[in-house]
């Protein structure tokens, strides 16, 4: 039996760079019965998936996860994800300006990300807490609240390393309720979703989303 | 070999996230005192690596589409144009690896051909992710992109596995007799490594290690 409150605090991503349109096709008939929040593809895939999903959230990725986009491709992403009526968009912050302490120039771009979305769809940013100081995981949160930003997923979860626990209780206590908190990177059985949902984290991205919710392949006819 | 022929095969790369920005100011110095082909980092900081380069040979490679590649030719082509108009002397864009690997080549081809003309006369390098595919489709791949006049086509990203030099020779056979060169990228960390790219067929060489790599290779 699929544990569908906890479905519900899933978010999908079908997003490695060797996705197919099959495999996307393939993802659809395993989550036809799944009560899951959103899924979130790359730009290529934001058609088939609305058709697939055209009740759900659909979601997209913007200079992600190295945050290396220019803020003209950043907002024509966002112009694209908001022509098919995506419901978020998942940013990354320029990291190598962060690091040299140009907090100026990522407000800047975060600033005209927040413009372009003109509030029609949820944004949430990537502070990438396994590769950044505890200072800086502060500071990158309050300026994203500053620009209007209220929802943050922790970490790529692909090549940049996980979440701890202590991140999660660590953004909730030096910020509050204010910010949502997605948590990804880390988290593969339903023991970990419960322990960090216990920290505090609103939901949930993990590729094993199967094995935490409890999913079976009779769960797919 | 000269060592005006060994710094033209570098790429100097910096596209890592928990780096300051100054790590880009230093490659941009390196490139220049050694005449490095160019400085590779992602389009936001070209403009930033263009002031340290002033007056130089050295290009500026920008990494686009990436790591990903799943976008469609529009967004391919904006940017693209995007990054040349900001200073981009080499596009290095992520293919559609999805679409190979589905078999659907006239995206691929779409996406080629959309490519080539909007880096106009800018150096354009596909990159394929070789690591995520069979031989058949690098053929396949090199073929498409060759005959759409790719100046180069390039192993990797360097985020996920590095290249062999069997798949660089792979690649290097595939566009054998066009004017498409092969670029080798990730994992390229010693002279030894970089050599044997080269003899594997690659003129161009992706790496973060290209100081140590330039300086070992003409020492020995």
């Amino acid at each position: 039996m699929i544990d569908q409150d906890m479905a519900k605090r899933m978010i999908l991503a079908p997003l490695t760079t060797e996705m197919t349109e099959s495999g996307i096709r393939e993802f659809a008939k395993d989550v036809k019965n799944v009560d899951f929040y959103s899924v979130i593809v790359d730009e290529f895939y934001i058609s088939l998936a609305r058709e697939l999903f055209p009740k759900k959230r659909v979601g997209t990725i913007i200079s992600y996860p190295l945050g290396g986009f220019t803020t003209e491709t950043n907002v024509k992403l966002i112009e694209r994800a908001l022509s098919f009526q995506c419901s978020e968009i998942d940013v990354s912050p320029k990291f190598n300006y962060m690091k040299s302490g140009k907090w100026d120039l990522v407000k800047k771009d975060l600033e005209a990300i927040v413009k372009a979305v003109g509030g029609k769809m949820d944004i949430v940013a990537l502070p990438q807490v396994a590769k950044m100081t505890f200072e800086e995981i502060e500071q990158v949160c309050r300026l994203f609240l500053e620009v209007g930003i209220k929802i943050i997923k922790t970490n790529s979860g692909f090549w940049q390393g996980s979440t701890a626990i202590e991140h999660v209780k660590f953004i909730r206590r030096v910020i509050g309720k204010e910010l949502q908190i997605e948590v990804s990177g880390g988290v593969r059985t339903k023991k970990d979703a419960e322990e960090y949902i216990e920290a505090g984290v609103d939901r949930i991205h993990s590729s094993t989303w199967k094995n935490i919710i409890g999913w079976t392949e009779e769960d797919a006819k | 070999m000269t060592k005006n022929e060994i710094a033209g095969y570098i790429d100097q790369t910096q596209l890592k996230i928990q780096v300051p920005l100054e790590s880009i100011e230093n490659i941009c110095l390196e490139s220049r005192l050694y005449n490095f082909a160019t400085v590779a980092i992602h389009p936001c900081y070209i403009e930033y690596a263009r002031r340290f380069l002033e007056g130089s040979d050295v290009g500026i490679t920008a990494a686009l589409a990436f790591p990903y590649g799943a976008w469609t030719a529009e967004m391919k082509e904006f940017e693209i144009r995007d990054a040349a108009a900001k200073g981009a002397t080499d596009c290095d864009f992520v293919i559609n690896v999805g679409a190979l690997k589905d078999g659907n080549y006239d995206v691929l081809k779409k996406e080629a051909d959309v490519c080539r003309k909007a880096a106009g006369n800018k150096i354009l390098k596909a990159i394929f992710e070789v690591c995520l595919l069979t031989d058949d489709e690098i053929v396949k791949a090199c073929e498409i992109y060759s005959q759409a006049g790719a100046d180069f086509v390039k192993t990797s990203t360097g985020f996920i596995e590095p290249p062999t030099p069997r798949i660089v020779k792979l690649m290097s056979d595939s566009v054998k007799g066009t004017s498409t060169r092969v670029k080798a990228a990730g994992g390229i960390r010693s002279a030894a490594d970089a050599k044997a790219m080269v003899d594997a067929g690659a003129t161009r060489l992706g790496t973060s290690a290209g100081l140590s790599i330039y300086q070992d290779w003409i020492d020995s």
